[in-house]
């Protein structure tokens, strides 16, 4: 059975009521079975999101840290497009910090399915920044966001959000599109 | 290091979902509530701005989709698999057209992230995602 071998816990960080519908199986959740390895996953998905709050004020460093630097990673956030390898990721992350959107966005509705050496974490992205083209800009997506073991420590390999149009807008302001 | 067999396992349930996509848009649900999961942790991220949780309320939203009998037709044009003992996640642009979509004429051009399980031999769906398509937000 998958369950001896796989790692489930459904994580409800925030019940906060947001205009995404959501919904839920009152069935119960699978058993937590090593609650460790969830909770390292957790950490590495606030790291991302720690390091993107620390992204708007223009440092991309701490992004570049959380992320696997393999040539399989793959990006699709809320500026559009769908990028592969590390080099295309970190190209992105940088024209992100130069933005220097301000404000940050936390998390809500945490789940996170984990196996061996890849984990699954979805959550809802809210929050505000107050310094993009069309002034300010309040945030309400979803995230997909993958991490993989690599030498103990789980990095980030993809992320997918909605799109933000403004940013998509932004984007290829910057590109001269 | 993941085999051959298995990435080609992997896509192939990609492959499949696509197909249950073709059918539902026919209005026949049968075909995609056997290539997901029914466990409790399955999530659904579609295109209507959903986030749902858990096979009951999943089974639900795609019987509701298939009555709404959408037509036409999508493809994957951009799959890549990444995978790890039982979990695999494959990221993807999914192109296409419904004719019958709540505004009309729907062309379809949107990046999805799947997740599949292996449940018995079999890589099951446990989690989709993929960007909004406004008509079928603001229906």
């Amino acid at each position: 059975m998958h369950l001896r071998l796989t790692t489930c816990l459904i994580v409800l960080v925030c019940l906060a009521v947001s205009p995404i519908a959501t919904a839920q199986s009152t069935a119960t959740a699978p058993a937590t079975q090593e609650p460790a390895m969830t909770q390292a996953v957790l950490d590495a998905n606030a790291g991302f999101y720690a390091a993107l709050n620390t992204l708007f004020t223009g440092d991309d460093g701490p992004m570049a840290d959380v992320w696997s630097h393999a040539d399989d990673v793959t990006y699709m956030g809320p500026l559009g497009a769908s990028l592969h390898g590390w080099d295309q990721v970190a190209q992105t992350w940088a024209e992100q910090a130069a933005m220097k959107l301000g404000g940050g966005v936390q998390t809500h509705d945490v789940r996170v399915v984990v196996s061996a050496g890849l984990a699954l974490v979805t959550n809802i992205e809210h929050g505000r920044n107050p310094h993009t083209i069309d002034g300010p800009m309040d945030v309400l997506i979803r995230a997909t966001n993958v991490y993989r073991l690599e030498d103990g420590a789980w990095k980030m390999i993809h992320h997918h959000t909605d799109l933000l149009p403004t940013l998509v807008e932004e984007s290829k302001q910057m590109q001269g599109e | 290091m993941t085999d051959d067999a298995t990435r080609q396992a992997v896509l192939a349930a990609n492959q499949g979902f696509m197909e249950a996509l073709n059918a539902m848009f026919k209005g026949d649900a049968a075909p995609m509530l056997d290539v997901w999961s029914h466990a409790d942790d399955v999530t659904y991220m579609g295109p209507a701005r959903e986030y749902l949780v858990g096979w009951a309320a999943i089974a639900e939203s795609w019987k509701k989709q298939a009555e709404k009998r959408f037509g036409g037709w999508i493809e994957s044009r951009q799959a890549r698999a990444v995978i790890s003992g039982e979990l695999a996640i494959v990221t993807d642009i999914g192109h296409g057209d419904n004719p019958h979509s709540p505004g009309g004429d729907m062309p379809v051009d949107i990046r999805a992230t799947s997740a599949f399980r292996l449940e018995g031999g079999v890589w099951k769906m446990i989690h989709h995602h993929t960007d909004l398509l406004l008509p079928l937000v603001d229906s």
